[in-house]
């Protein structure tokens, strides 16, 4: 059997009295997809953020692509080390840069610099087709551009994997649409695995690929 | 909002009845130093059970100060006397019309040469314009003392030296006497060349004094209550009274000045405090103080080791009203030699 | 009929009471700059010399101050060094003290003067206003944009998104730092005095206010106020143009991990507090004691002295001090909202023009304003008007109310329009909807507008020699006692007002901890 590009074992996570995750075991092999649905406040944001190494956990093993990542609950390898994308649910754009910035910032932490930079930024826009948003900063953007630039600004990374925190929410169900196909021609440029997390369990199927479940308990199931 | 309201409005509270003006029945103008004005105008209100509003001056950070306070307050005046610690802006606000004579039986004891002949002003308890200098600073030197004032920018002394610039205080009033003694021309070429000589120009007498003490050169050009101070605060210096010929005249006096303003509010308190201020007992407190004023009251004691002028040294004569005229036509080509 | 709602009578009614205070010292200044012949002199070469000195003087003094002052934002505010709550805590005491105390204690440790030093100095005066404005940038950087920055790129880029954040500020900072050094006489001129002399135009302003034709010295003024106007417009400008709003979810960004770094990073902090206060308190305290080899007494009996004379001479005055500038804190405190709203209601353009015309009593060089206020309210029936405190208290909440509108248009700037108008919407009358959407939940900010007021009144030297009721005051006091030489005295006094005044940024801390502790 191939290795797994993530093998998350045994993972916990308090956060003072309450336990938010417990026992959390799943691989994901590359290119595969996973959602994980649950109701607000169970802890999926928080499982994303270990995985990308944001965080400690109280416990449990984190691989990915064969390092290990984590280990007893301790981030041992830093989130640019992962091979991983986090779009967060407020996205975490960068007020002062313009998309085209974005992406050419992204290409820089990957070591492409200069001509070359902006030449692949452009690209990306173009295969994308935010071309015509190249030169606005995110207080210029609607709610819907604002997502897809995140997702572009996390393409140009070329991760392995892409941790996907609620990217519609708050969006109508058009724009929520149009994010969905834009996902997935992402998904199709990078060939990326993805976990994505979310409410919504419409959205869970949408994706397709593995589903689970966050319960109330802190157990994926 | 209730709760953090109210501790504003208390605090309103303790601070509104500040806004309340007390009676005053005399307002004093003082550009001496307020350690040791104040606690004569605390004496004087003890004394006279009258209740003076005193107001201060600086220099250091180059306010206009009270000159021009009394300047811009000429059409409603409010202050009754203006105590100044030197004397050439007193004799430019005569000039301006904004003084009026003060003579009593007290203020015509004081010599001629330190009161206006139409009563205008007064003087008592003089500075003199003095070198002091640190003897070990001098002898690692190598160099000497300049033998008198106009010498201090020769070569063989003005890097071993200091003065302040004259735009400001006694310094500024002892270059316009100069003027008014030697020619303003040569006056104006000496500070020219002041400028590149090596001697090193402050913006006032306390700093150069600083300056000796610190051991950056061994001597100034300073007033005695400013070598004082040194003396007072620890440091091995010593006071030379320059221009001690018949040629050059004599070390500069410069006194304090008293002068009651025109349409003073409060006249007869005023002419009570001018009095109360020249007399023998309060010239001695001030030559006894730190600042070690030079008595100019013919009755005064002087205490032991203070110099006395015309007894120990000789004192070069003012016509000071000259000197004032001569004031307000250099200070702009002062002004211009030494703002670049 | 005028409705207590709309917030433009409010604000109108605010802006005619602001005007008030100012319109009477800033009056008779106006006019002697229109009477002409203000900018003849910048003909000269000399005089053109000395102005231009003073505007490189100066941009090399706010460009040393961002330099020292963003690293010091960052370090403290972003990063876990240790005493990182105490560094943040120190930089703002700098602005207590007077530039000329600290000018006098980096000489007294370095023996440094002449034309860098001054530049120097008031680099390090004036670096709290970056470190500050640049810390307040850094705390409401979205928790997500430093992390998508963090994970990408690691420290660099994280570290590279802070300087993002933190540039418009610190353009802010370093635009009040250049107008602030700009406009300094003090320290130049010492600097001057101890080295090599030059002369900048502050120097040459004052010296125009002490012409027989007083007005003539603001006229010498007009183009060094036009030119802090339009640096303070340029500076708006730029602070616009790179500003950019944080969306997040009001997740403060977390410190950034040091690893390695952190004794150096921590020994970097600590060296720039060290410049920008520590060492110069360091030698104002040596001060206290300090005399000749002849001098009677040990170091400690000296200093007592000092301390004590300190004390008793001065409790009064600075008592006095306080009162008026509490009074004038107050009527900041009632006015500011008003004005703040007004500005952050506006933007682009006419909201530069209005801060920049609300910045005027400020940018007024301290003796003109003096003047004007002795041209304005010295007059026949109004004595007791006059002599009294009442007039001080107007003067000085007039001259330093633009900094507690700045200070609280820029927090007010962070506040949701929305949460604005749907208080508006709820019907709540304006009073009300500025207190509950803009001053409650940032109550300490608006203290700090009325103490910041309180400490500008306190620290204010050229109104408190001009006005009868301000001269019996802690400023004239200190600085009648540092022309005069008493050393002791004048570093025991300094210290005892900084300590007074740094009160309210103490209140301030306790409120914000203890905020923080209930939340």
């Amino acid at each position: 059997m191939t290795e797994p590009l993530l093998s998350v074992r045994a993972l916990r996570c308090r956060f003072a009295e309450r336990t938010v995750l417990d026992g959390i075991q799943f691989d994901l092999a590359a290119g595969q997809r996973l959602s994980i649905a649950g109701r607000s406040g169970r802890g999926k944001s928080t499982l994303l953020r270990l995985i990308a190494g944001l965080q400690d956990a109280a416990a449990g093993e984190i691989q990915i692509a064969g390092q290990i990542a984590m280990q007893a609950g301790k981030q041992l390898l830093a989130p640019w080390d992962r091979h991983l994308q986090l779009v967060f649910q407020d996205l975490g754009l960068w007020p002062t840069r313009t998309v085209q910035q974005h992406l050419r910032d992204a290409l820089r932490a990957q070591g492409v610099r200069g001509a070359r930079a902006k030449q692949r930024a452009t690209e990306v826009l173009q295969a994308l087709d935010l071309s015509a948003l190249a030169a606005r900063r995110p207080g210029r953007l609607s709610g819907g551009e604002a997502r897809r630039v995140a997702l572009a600004r996390a393409l140009a990374c070329q991760p392995k994997l892409l941790l996907l925190d609620e990217p519609f929410a708050s969006l109508d169900a058009e724009s929520r649409d149009d994010g969905f196909r834009f996902l997935e021609s992402v998904l199709e440029l990078s060939q990326a695995a993805v976990i994505l997390v979310t409410h919504d369990p419409e959205e869970a199927a949408r994706l397709g690929g593995m589903h689970m479940q966050l319960d109330a308990e802190g157990h994926l199931v | 909002m209730r709760a953090f309201i109210a501790p504003l409005l208390l605090l309103a509270a303790w601070t509104l009845p500040s806004c309340g003006e007390a009676e005053y029945d005399l307002v004093v103008y003082a550009s001496l130093d307020k350690e040791h004005s104040e606690p004569l105008i605390a004496m004087f209100e003890e004394r006279s059970g009258l209740k003076v509003r005193a107001q201060y001056d600086v220099e250091q950070n180059k306010t206009v100060g009270l000159v021009n306070r009394l300047r811009a307050e000429k059409d409603s005046p409010y202050a009754d006397v203006f105590w100044n610690n030197e004397i050439a802006h007193t004799i430019r606000l005569k000039n301006e019309g904004l003084t009026q004579p003060s003579e009593s039986e007290v203020t015509r004891r004081i010599p001629a040469e330190f009161r206006d002949a139409e009563g205008h002003w007064v003087g008592f308890a003089a500075r003199a314009r003095v070198i002091m200098y640190d003897p070990s600073l001098l002898e690692k030197s190598g160099s000497q003392l300049p033998p008198n004032i106009l010498a201090m920018t020769e070569a063989a002394f003005a890097p071993h030296g200091g003065m302040a610039r004259p735009l400001t205080g006694t310094t500024l009033s002892h270059f316009a006497v100069l003027c008014g003694q030697l020619g303003r021309e040569q006056v104006l070429a000496w500070l020219e060349a002041s400028r590149d000589s090596g001697i090193a120009l402050t913006n006032g007498n306390a700093t150069v004094m600083k300056r000796v003490c610190q051991g950056d050169f061994p001597w100034c050009l300073t007033d005695t209550d400013d070598a004082a101070a040194a003396v007072a605060n620890g440091y091995p210096v010593k006071i030379v009274y320059p221009d001690q010929t018949a040629e050059l005249g004599g070390t500069l006096l410069i006194p304090n000045t008293l002068c009651m303003m025109k349409d003073a509010p409060h006249p007869e308190a005023a002419q009570q405090f001018i009095d109360f201020l020249i007399s023998p007992e309060v010239e001695e407190y001030l030559a006894n103080s730190r600042s070690k004023q030079i008595p100019l009251h013919p009755d005064s004691k002087a205490p032991e080791g203070l110099p006395m002028p015309y007894r120990d040294y000789a004192v070069l004569a003012v016509d000071w009203e000259a000197a004032a005229a001569e004031l307000d036509a250099v200070l702009p080509e002062f002004q211009r030699i030494f703002t670049q | 009929m005028l409705s207590l709602r709309r917030p433009g009578n409010w604000q109108g009614l605010a802006a005619v009471l602001g005007l008030a205070l100012v319109l009477g010292p800033l009056g008779p200044l106006l006019w002697a700059v229109l009477q002409g012949g203000a900018f003849t002199e910048l003909g000269e070469a000399r005089v053109a010399l000395v102005f231009w000195r003073s505007v490189w003087m100066a941009a090399l003094s706010a460009s040393l101050s961002v330099l020292v002052g963003v690293p010091l934002a960052i370090l403290s505010q972003r990063t876990k060094i240790y005493g990182a709550e105490v560094v943040a805590l120190l930089t703002p005491l700098t602005l207590l003290l007077p530039p000329l105390l600290i000018a006098q204690g980096w000489n007294g440790l370095t023996g440094w003067d002449g034309l860098w030093a001054s530049v120097f100095t008031l680099g390090m005066c004036f670096a709290p206003l970056p470190a500050l404005l640049a810390a307040r940038a850094l705390a409401q950087q979205s928790a997500t944009s430093h992390e998508s920055a963090w994970m990408m790129g690691g420290r660099r880029m994280a570290l590279r998104e802070m300087l993002r954040v933190a540039r418009p500020a610190a353009i802010l900072g370093g635009t009040l730092a250049f107008l602030f050094s700009v406009t300094d006489f003090a320290v130049p001129d010492y600097m001057a005095a101890l080295g090599e002399t030059f002369g900048v135009y502050p120097g040459h302003v004052y010296n125009h206010f002490r012409d027989t034709d007083y007005w003539a010295g603001a006229r010498a003024a007009a183009p060094l106020v036009l030119l802090c106007a339009a640096v303070l417009y340029l500076g708006l400008w730029a602070r616009d143009r790179w500003a950019g709003e944080q969306v997040g979810q009001g997740r403060p960004a977390e410190t950034m991990p040091l690893a390695g770094w952190q004794w150096p990073a921590t020994l970097l902090a600590w060296g720039l507090l060290g410049c920008v206060l520590l060492l110069p308190l360091a030698r104002i305290v040596y001060e206290l004691g300090v005399a000749g080899p002849e001098a009677a007494g040990t170091w400690g009996s000296r200093a007592g002295e000092s301390v004590q004379a300190a004390v008793e001479r001065g409790r009064e005055d600075i008592g006095r001090s306080l009162r008026t500038g509490v009074l004038a804190g107050l009527i900041a405190l009632v006015l500011a909202p008003f004005l703040a709203h007004a500005l952050v209601r506006r933007t682009g353009r006419s909201a530069r023009l209005l801060t920049t015309l609300v910045a005027l009593p400020l940018l007024a060089p301290g003796v003109g304003y003096g003047m004007g206020a002795i041209a304005f309210a010295n007059r026949p029936g109004w004595t007791e008007f006059y002599q009294g405190n009442l007039l001080v208290v107007l003067v000085f909440a007039g001259r330093f109310l633009p900094i507690a509108v700045f200070l609280l248009a820029e927090r007010f700037r962070s506040v949701p329009r929305s949460r604005d108008e749907a208080a508006a919407v709820s019907g709540l009358l304006y009073p009300q909807r500025l207190w509950q959407v803009y001053l409650a939940p940032q109550r300490a900010a608006w203290l700090l507008a009325g103490g910041l007021v309180l400490v500008f009144a306190v620290r204010e030297l050229d109104l408190a020699i001009l006005l009868p009721g301000a001269n019996q005051s802690a400023a004239v006091r200190y600085f009648n006692a540092l022309h005069f030489a008493r050393d002791g005295f004048v570093a025991a006094f300094g210290l005892l007002i900084a300590a007074i005044l740094f009160l309210p940024v103490m209140l301030h801390a306790a409120w914000n901890s203890l905020r923080q502790r209930n939340d």
